[in-house]
């Protein structure tokens, strides 16, 4: 195995606001219990679609970031998640400000572009969605959280699918090995939003089922939300980023090449760039949307590299996240290896005959893990991989 | 480098018309809300004819028709065959994405209930990253960024990042940017927009076009990136903000051309009022004049137009490329010319 070309990148302090909970306490808990945060979408009528559950933030997130910034209360809900896992992060870091600042998202401000949009259609168009239409750039929500900082570094908004958030979290991390940053915020944001919804469910890729990834009665995936974010520096001690790979399959627009050579490359060119074997790995944290051809392609991929490392899917309890998807199973990672376990891959009832893997069905397995990958894939055929190691001093 | 714009792929002719200041004529579009019309600067389907006919764009959005053609221009341009593609990464920068799309499928979801699986997929910020992998067959890194015009710059910067961590030797940059009904009333409403043809000069037109720039190690023009980049917060702190990026750039530089990101809108001022103070002699190009607010795709013509400025200047000139994004982003990029007799 070659050296590593990857110099660690320490994860200095990160914040993490999902279904599962607000903050990384709540998050633990609800990962090691293996909590199941779907409900009915409250947000927007859903009774044209399919699926009508989500994984949604909790509804005192207004609450959460008022008290981070009483201005707040009129923010978007992406702008709102943002602002309260950036303050998680900077509380446990208060002496880190960044040189830029990376960010994954998918759908951006799409639920104020929504709100425009009807707007625009309507005989009395409205003032307000006017004004609130700066919001609808994916910049907006971020830049609006930094300034309750007084941060002013650069915000580059990554838009690679649901990949989004491993690969934000990848080139922060390019940033600092290149020497072009020291101190990268790094992470992912998206807001469940009617469009985005509707999309899913055109495409017959949601279910009105539990999402069940990797069962062998798997019928599609359940969207979710939330943010995460990390402050990323030079250095190896405690958490660190010590690969990332990405690698685009062009076989189809949205659907991956079912051989599962996208996943595949991104995983290998990951453990290539860490200067690691497939069997340091102690587990992986797959992209694991619950749909029949994510899985099957992502399946393959692990099999052809990883066959024997235990698996799991945080989809079954959160949702699809899209954009923030990569940011916040990275912080579900680091609470793994913080907390001892494997994160478990709810509503698992029987292995597909077709890739036998090594599924964490259920409930969470005790575990000593030193090093993970974290998968992400997204339509564009965007494939992006991370390797997260713990390292005790 | 390559580019599809309302006046034409050539880069020679366009950039003569640049420096002539040519203004296009731009056509008039109503708005789904009736008068007044918004002035657009369209691109001619017969420059984006070998994009359309290929199979997997005949149903993909206008962006993705641009985003290749440009990006296979540059490639053509740069004589990068299939080996040195197996080692490009590429980065695609976008403001609005495939708002055409967007909003049909949109407006099927408000008033049907539901939208076309045709339109959703072409919605995605990278859907034209992947048309544009397809069809040049890379496999590598490729990244898709959303911003304002600063994102155009940003995208630039990331790429001598990729090229840095010696992972690729090229790294192709692409930006492009479609016009749609909805992004007229969006920039109309927001007090962008020009509104009067001819009798008032404020306000802008916007643009169709796709940029796409190739960056390597050895040969061209020089990028430096004196400067990451700030956000701001109000007209007022953009023009701080520039102040501070000026200063950085006079360090160790002195341009002697400026590639002006100006486009006839009050923000205008963020760029003009301190290179007025800090270079005064510095030579001031606007391609705006005559390619129009193509947002962050306008940031890559600077570029472009940069670099074309510099290939008659020489190898000891510099050239500025600020650009103030209209949401928050701001930056600089400096091209010289002492690689160009490599």
């Amino acid at each position: 195995m070659p050296s590593p070309r990857f110099p660690k990148i320490s994860i200095s302090s990160y914040g993490c606001v999902s279904p599962l909970g607000i903050g990384r306490e709540e998050t633990r808990e609800g990962l090691r219990s293996g909590r199941d945060a779907i409900s009915p979408v409250r947000l927007f009528p859903v009774s044209s679609f399919r699926s009508q559950t989500a994984g949604q933030v909790a509804a005192d997130l207004g609450d959460h970031a008022k008290a981070v910034a009483p201005r707040s209360r009129h923010w978007s809900r992406s702008a709102q998640m943002v602002l309260v896992a950036m303050n998680e992060a900077r509380e446990a870091r208060p002496d880190f400000i960044p040189d830029c600042v990376v960010m994954g998202t998918t759908s951006g401000g799409m639920t104020l572009g929504e709100e425009f949009f009807r707007s625009v259609s309507s005989p009395r168009p409205s003032h307000t969605a006017t004004r609130r239409l700066q919001g609808y750039f994916p910049q907006q929500p971020v830049q609006q959280a930094m300034r309750v900082f007084r941060w002013d570094a650069p915000v580059h908004i990554v838009s690679n699918a649901c990949a989004s958030g491993t690969n934000a979290l990848g080139l922060a991390c390019q940033l600092i090995r290149s020497g072009a940053a020291r101190r990268v915020l790094a992470g992912g944001y998206d807001a469940l939003a009617e469009f985005v919804f509707a999309g899913f469910d055109s495409l017959h890729a949601s279910t009105s089922e539990k999402c069940r990834p990797f069962d062998a009665a798997r019928t599609g995936l359940i969207l979710g939300e939330g943010a995460a974010v990390f402050c990323l520096e030079s250095g190896e001690d405690g958490l660190c980023f010590s690969g990332y790979g990405s690698a685009v399959d062009t076989h189809h627009l949205t659907q991956p090449n079912p051989s599962g050579s996208g996943p595949l490359l991104a995983m290998r060119r990951a453990l290539d760039a860490a200067g690691l074997a497939p069997e340091a790995i102690d587990y992986i944290n797959a992209h694991g949307t619950g749909t029949p051809f994510n899985d099957s392609s992502e399946a393959r991929g692990i099999l052809q590299i990883c066959p024997q490392t235990p698996v799991s899917s945080t989809k079954g309890m959160t949702g699809h996240a899209l954009g923030a998807a990569g940011a916040i199973e990275a912080a579900f990672c680091c609470e793994a290896l913080l907390g001892h376990f494997l994160p478990p891959n709810l509503n698992f009832t029987r292995t597909d005959e077709e890739f036998p893997l090594d599924i964490i069905a259920n409930r969470a397995r005790p575990s000593h893990p030193h090093r993970m990958l974290s998968n992400s894939f997204g339509f564009g055929g965007a494939n992006a991989t991370l390797v997260l190691e713990r390292h005790d001093s | 480098m390559g580019w599809a714009t309302p006046v034409g792929k050539d880069l020679q002719r366009v950039w003569h018309l640049i420096r002539e200041g040519h203004r296009p004529d731009p056509t008039l579009e109503s708005l789904p809300s009736g008068p007044p019309a918004c002035p657009v600067l369209r691109i001619s389907e017969n420059d984006l004819s070998e994009a359309i006919a290929l199979p997997r764009l005949r149903r993909s959005s206008r962006i993705s028709h641009l985003a290749v053609t440009a990006a296979v221009d540059a490639v053509t341009d740069a004589g990068l065959n299939a080996d040195h593609l197996a080692r490009t990464a590429l980065i695609f920068v976008t403001s609005d994405g495939g708002i055409a799309y967007t909003r049909r499928f949109y407006s099927e979801v408000v008033k049907a209930g539901s939208g076309s699986p045709l339109f959703f997929p072409e919605t995605v910020y990278n859907a034209p990253t992947s048309h544009i992998a397809a069809r040049l067959g890379l496999q590598g890194e490729a990244i898709t960024l959303a911003g304002d015009s600063a994102a155009g710059l940003a995208a630039v910067r990331l790429g001598c990042v990729l090229l840095a961590t010696g992972d690729v030797d090229h790294c192709l940059i692409v930006s492009a940017q479609e016009v749609d009904e909805i992004t007229c009333e969006a920039y109309r409403r927001l007090g962008l927009i020009r509104r009067e043809l001819g009798r008032d000069p404020s306000g802008e037109i916007l643009a169709e076009g796709a940029t796409a720039v190739v960056l390597a190690r050895q040969g061209g023009c020089l990028v430096h990136c004196p400067h990451p980049g700030l956000t701001y917060s109000s007209n007022a702190d953009a023009t701080k903000q520039m102040d501070t990026l000026l200063q950085s750039v006079l360090k160790s530089h002195t341009p002697q051309i400026i590639v002006s990101g100006q486009s006839g809108i009050s923000l205008d001022a963020a760029e003009r009022d301190p290179i007025k103070r800090l270079l005064p002699q510095a030579t001031r190009i606007t391609p705006k004049v005559t390619l129009g607010e193509s947002l962050a795709n306008s940031a890559i013509q600077q570029v472009i137009t940069a670099a074309l400025a510099l290939r008659e200047r020489g190898p000891e000139a510099e050239a500025l490329v600020p650009a103030v994004g209209f949401n928050g982003q701001i930056g600089v990029l400096l091209l010289t010319g002492a690689r160009l007799e490599e």
